[in-house]
């Protein structure tokens, strides 16, 4: 038993947009459609703007929305602590879609069920990291076990300035931000 | 561009808001009908119960359209999730159809109760289609309330009994302008109309007094549904309810019409309701 998480430090993100590329590829995402997207935020004026990335994924929460609403139990959080679809059950009603505050899900356009990023639950089950945080050059993502105080997560939590986006949703997400700069406006 | 561009979601469409109008008007049916029995009132009671049973299976037809894995829909009813409005809402509308198949059966004759049950067998229908009423009229205002973590103008709990007061005069409305027979008792028109204005009108209270999320939300509704918005509301809800407060404060000056006016308007303000929460809600 794990309770796995992410975070990405914004100060080593660079936006190759790898993390996106190698999701797409490792978990066959159809064209149009992304698991995980990476954008630029602007913030301030000449001489001096402000850039920073943000990722948007799901951020298989704690206490997760798209589970409790789900009338055919598609939607699970598994042993490890991930919020998993099962595909067959799943009949496409969009409440998932419609409940979860970081808009991570949206139906699979091949098979009509609702998708969303697994954290690469294939890989992690042989001991791999998710295909973004392997690929990731700088470094920027991390990727480990909460419950495991030796983790890398866990140092990076504890050695960094940690943000979490929407925290005032109440969902308690295990994907965090590391030394975030801006604020985003939300309104 | 953030995820929800990038993949375009789109999120739910009109069948989901005629789903919602419909069963409204199904919950709304058994209630009126069950109701209808229990006061004697046999012959509004078999109409009421007896349209539910197409408008159900219309309704049906309009949340299986949107569905986008429609042949994994049995699903449904092999799972019930308490936390899921959805799943909830599914089996009450269906137990709604087979308690109404059955109420028709044996009004019609076609099931012959004991003889020493002759009679209440009835009672306990119409009583169990009340309480299935409840759940149907108010499910799809559950439904909103449970996804408010991220759609903020859906977060109050006041939607799914608004929805209830709501379908019931929809349903009063509808057998009031479209019923040869028997009329519908014109305190259940008044009563559930002030009951939907009053609730909506602590709702809009909330939207105002909430958080800048919740303001935010009610900005951008007010922006692109504000006139409809208002309509919904004055028209739909106000105007009802001060004649129906008139009607029940004013015996004696009951002007012939009233009523079918109050029917006529509540059914406005229920669709415009459902379809304008659903339309503006789904932003963040």
């Amino acid at each position: 038993m794990a309770r796995y998480a992410m975070a990405v430090d914004l100060e080593k993100c660079v936006g190759c947009g790898a993390c996106v590329v190698a999701c797409k590829a490792e978990n066959e995402v159809p064209e149009g459609k992304f698991r995980l997207v990476t954008y630029e935020i602007e913030q301030g004026h000449f001489p001096d703007p402000k850039i920073e990335l943000r990722h948007e994924q799901c951020r298989h929460c704690d206490n997760a929305p798209c589970v409790a609403v789900c009338p055919t139990r598609a939607s699970y959080v598994d042993d490890n602590g991930l919020v998993r679809l099962d595909y067959t059950k799943c009949i496409g009603c969009k409440a998932c879609m419609v409940a979860c505050p970081y808009d991570a899900r949206f139906i699979n356009p091949d098979g009509g069920y609702a998708d969303k990023c697994t954290y690469c639950f294939h890989r992690v089950e042989r001991g791999e990291k998710p295909a973004c945080v392997k690929t990731c050059p700088t470094g920027a993502r991390i990727f480990g076990d909460l419950d495991d105080p030796r983790s890398d997560i866990n140092k990076a939590l504890s050695d960094n300035r940690v943000s979490i986006p929407k925290k005032e949703a109440g969902t308690e997400p295990k994907f965090f931000y590391l030394n975030e700069e801006l604020t985003e406006v939300t309104h | 561009m953030d995820l929800a561009a990038a993949n375009d979601i789109g999120l739910w469409h009109w069948p989901v808001g005629l789903h919602f109008v419909l069963s409204a008007m199904v919950g709304g049916l058994i209630g009126l009908g069950g109701l209808a029995h229990l006061l004697k009132k046999e012959s509004l009671a078999h109409a009421a119960i007896f349209t539910s049973i197409p408008v159900l299976g219309l309704d049906l037809l309009a949340l299986w359209l949107d569905l986008t894995s429609r042949w994994s829909v049995f699903w449904l009813f092999l799972n019930f999730r308490v936390t899921s409005a959805i799943s909830w809402g599914s089996w009450s509308l269906l137990l709604s159809g087979v308690v109404a198949v059955i109420y028709i059966a044996v009004f019609i004759g076609f099931i012959r109760p004991p003889k020493q049950l002759e009679g209440k067998v009835e009672n306990w229908l119409a009583s169990a289609l009340i309480f299935l009423s409840l759940a149907v009229t108010s499910y799809t205002g559950a439904m909103f309330s449970t996804s408010s973590a991220a759609r903020p103008l859906w977060s109050s709990m006041i939607l799914a009994p608004m929805f209830f007061a709501s379908a019931l005069a929809m349903a009063g409305g509808f057998m009031e302008l479209f019923n040869a027979g028997e009329k519908v008792p014109s305190w259940v028109l008044a009563i559930s109309t002030i009951a939907a204005a009053v609730m909506l009108g602590l709702y809009i209270g909330e939207l105002y007094a909430g958080t800048y999320l919740v303001r935010g939300a009610l900005s951008n509704l007010l922006s692109n549904f504000g006139l409809i918005w208002w309509l919904t509301v004055g028209l739909g809800f106000g105007v009802p309810a001060l004649m129906g407060t008139w009607w029940l404060l004013s015996e004696r000056r009951r002007i012939w019409g009233t009523t079918k006016i109050i029917a006529l308007l509540s059914l406005f303000g229920g669709v415009g309701i459902r379809f304008v929460l659903l339309m503006a809600g789904q932003g963040h």
